[in-house]
């Protein structure tokens, strides 16, 4: 007889244990994939777990790797404050465009100085367009009642045709161009690569200084901790000193902020310019969303997630590359890891135990 | 690590798969391309011509798909560059700085641009075809078979190589029909049938009777079919979605010129070029071209045949497609026409940014 019973003591395993169980299934159901979509298998298996020493350049690889993580952990980590609330923001794709907007938008603004000084202000603006692009279902949310699920959501559809409409009409650039796009920024705001050719530039580095200011707020501060003990008991959070209002602001507020920093990086250290959007947004701001649940919202997970997710990512392409393998296994592999880890969370508060009931000893389900 | 016990530890994990390069040296062609090779159009004939290149003895292709022609690029350009190409082919405009970009960190590698003209380091050439000589042929039939004189001309960006489409098709078609009008619309995408059929629709029911397109799918055609309307069609042969309406299609073909170069790197003796093929190799009569016109249809037998002999006509070098006098739309004569030139030049035929006399239109800025 199988039961299922809630945990009493809360050990390394049991953290470790459900972690271990959807690496293992996404791994078994990965390699079944690959065996559907590929005439030899074990040697793309290969090829895509390998991918950085089988390239003519592996720190060009890296470069991809670190280059995707970088923004998929800084928004994951901001989603996963207010996921932890019970703050379901999931626009940061639209925020992501809104910081690139007014990145480029401070640009103008400031009669486009051509000084790597003004950066800062670049990024400074990335970070207010998130924010006030995030406060406006942090608005509706608090005043109208409105599920900011659906708000946020639709807003990413509103912002990309904010950026359709600037790269077509008041900012556009070279028509000739082949798409619609603004005019590039200075190459002295461009942020520069730390490894020469590949995509390991500074702001890698501006987001991982951001995520560890974030991560120490979320874990070492009475601001985080009420945060985190706002989901199970909103009276906790009351005595914390919070209210339910100022929660959805802040966590708004800090996911917006941290999508906006990563528009402004990427249109930086990118692009230079502002292009249309479907060829400009390319889903980072939801597989964000994917990566904060992968990563169980703690920031080490995130980036432990970010980092694996990127890999698999740039692995896909590279076996595209190399031997013609649809990089759709890429998008297979993040859907099984997510439903894995999901799927097995409730290990972590529930245990399977074989045999008969002890009612004595266990609060049986 | 060194590469022989990689090697070695790749061979015994994949059971001996081939991971290692193969025996004899082969050349590798790597593709980029915007669409799918179901459009049916553009990207659809690239794949054809990839085939050509597949089916010869020591050459083998990759080709990656659905490109977006953003900072993505970069990335699916480099992963070619990596895993072993030596030529690669980016067959869309908006591939220009990425290719060029990423041809200046792998110099030993030849890189092909289609319809770009930036040639940024030695090893990038570019490519293209006088599809305007289609439009000559085009235009006549479309002067002699509309009954409104309205045509319906659907663009996809300002770029050189539309314009001088629509100014070839119109120039043409009031040597026949002085009373014949042309409505542009631009959608600003190459290839997105809802949109490409969305502004059919728009043109038809403001009276045009025949639709011309510089995108790449086949919902024009569609529409046209579904209106009673007629229609060319463009990139590939496109008279199976239009029984009734198809009058005759563009049809690229870039066969000869990827097996031609392909050969080239492999002999070694690849050199940087500039390459225009219309409907011959050198516009008088010798080896096919870039361009030919497929599958005339649903006009009258006097007008097909006065087609063919100017198809016929272009093809030997009898007559050119601009010849003088030519009048801008201002009504100034063409420079080159001024300076005593018998036809536009290449030159002005490249950076072609106006208007001829007679389209009552303006180039979006």
């Amino acid at each position: 007889m199988i039961r299922i019973v809630p945990r009493t003591q809360f050990g390394f395993w049991a953290t470790a244990f459900p972690l271990l169980l959807a690496f293992s299934i996404t791994v078994v159901v990965g390699f079944l994939v690959m065996v559907a979509m590929s005439e030899q298998p074990l040697s793309d298996t290969w090829t895509l777990l390998t991918f950085p020493w089988q390239a003519r350049t592996a720190s060009v690889q890296w470069g991809f790797v670190l280059q995707k993580s970088s923004y998929l952990a800084i928004m994951a980590v901001g989603l996963s404050i207010g996921f932890r609330a019970n703050v379901w923001n999931i626009g940061a794709e639209g925020q992501f465009a809104f910081g690139s907007i007014a990145a480029f938008a401070a640009y103008l603004l400031f009669g486009m100085p051509d000084t790597t000084w003004f950066l800062p202000v670049m990024l400074l603006f990335g970070i207010l367009g998130g924010i006030a692009w995030a406060l406006i279902p942090a608005a509706l949310r608090v005043w109208a009642n409105t599920n900011e699920l659906l708000t946020s959501l639709m807003l990413v559809y509103v912002a990309a045709n904010v950026l359709n409409y600037v790269t077509t009409g008041p900012w556009k650039g070279d028509p000739k161009a082949g798409q619609a796009e603004s005019d590039p920024i200075h190459e002295s705001l461009r942020i520069a690569s730390i490894i020469e050719r590949t995509d390991f530039h500074w702001g890698v580095i501006i987001s991982a200084g951001a995520i560890l200011v974030l991560a120490f707020v979320v874990l070492f501060t009475t601001f985080g901790y009420s945060l985190r003990v706002a989901q199970n008991t909103p009276r906790a959070q009351k005595f914390a000193g919070f209210s339910p209002q100022m929660t959805v602001w802040m966590s708004f507020a800090l996911s917006g902020a941290t999508a906006g920093l990563a528009g402004a990086i990427f249109l930086s250290a990118e692009t230079g310019k502002l292009i249309q959007s479907e060829n400009y947004l390319n889903g980072l701001g939801f597989t964000a969303i994917v990566i904060a649940f992968l990563g169980r919202l703690h920031p080490i997970g995130i980036v432990a997630a970010a980092l694996l997710i990127s890999y698999v990512n740039v692995g896909a392409t590279y076996v595209q590359s190399a031997s013609q393998v649809d990089d759709a296994v890429a998008d297979l592999v993040q859907v099984t890891a997510l439903f894995a880890v999901l799927g097995t969370a409730f290990l972590s508060q529930y245990r399977i135990v074989f045999g008969k009931a002890d009612l004595s000893t266990e609060g049986a389900v | 690590m060194n590469r022989a016990i990689k090697t070695l530890l790749a061979s015994a994990l994949t059971f001996g798969a081939a991971v290692a390069t193969p025996a004899q040296a082969e050349t590798k062609v790597g593709f980029i391309y915007v669409g799918p090779p179901g459009d049916l159009g553009w990207t659809y004939r690239h794949d054809i011509g990839r085939a050509a290149v597949e089916a010869m003895d020591g050459f083998s292709t990759t080709a990656l798909e659905n490109v977006p022609e953003g900072p993505e690029a970069v990335e699916a350009i480099t992963q070619l560059a990596e895993t072993g190409h030596d030529l690669i082919f980016t067959t869309s405009f908006g591939f220009m700085d990425a290719t060029n970009e990423v041809a200046g960190n792998y110099p030993d590698i030849k890189f092909e641009h289609a319809t770009g003209y930036i040639k940024a380091h030695p090893n990038v050439s570019t490519y293209s075809g006088r599809f305007y000589e289609g439009r000559v042929v085009q235009g006549y039939i479309a002067a002699n078979v509309t009954e409104t004189n309205k045509i319906g001309y659907i663009a996809s960006f300002p770029i050189p190589e539309v314009i001088r489409g629509i100014n070839a098709f119109m120039l043409e078609a009031k040597k026949h029909n002085p009373d014949i009008e042309v409505e542009i619309v631009w959608v600003f995408t190459w290839f997105d049938p809802a949109k490409e059929a969305a502004a059919a629709q728009a043109l038809i029911d403001n009276g045009a009777d025949v639709i011309a397109a510089h995108t790449d799918s086949p919902a024009p055609m569609q529409i046209a079919e579904a209106a009673g309307a007629k229609a060319f069609g463009q990139a590939s042969d496109m008279s199976r979605f239009g029984p009734t309406a198809h009058l005759v299609s563009t049809v690229d073909d870039w066969d000869s010129y990827y097996v031609d170069r392909a050969k080239q790197v492999a002999a070694g003796t690849w050199n940087q070029q500039d390459s225009w093929w219309g409907f011959t190799k050198d516009g008088m009569g010798g080896e096919i071209g870039m361009v030919h016109l497929g599958n005339y249809g649903n006009m009258p037998d006097d007008v097909m045949a006065e087609a063919k002999a100017i198809e016929a006509a272009l093809a030997a070098g009898d007559r050119h497609s601009f010849e003088c006098p030519i009048y801008k739309q201002d009504g100034a004569l063409a420079e080159d026409c001024a300076a005593g030139e018998d036809h536009l030049t290449d030159g002005t035929l490249l950076g072609m940014n106006w208007y001829i006399q007679g389209i009552d239109a303006t180039i979006p800025q």
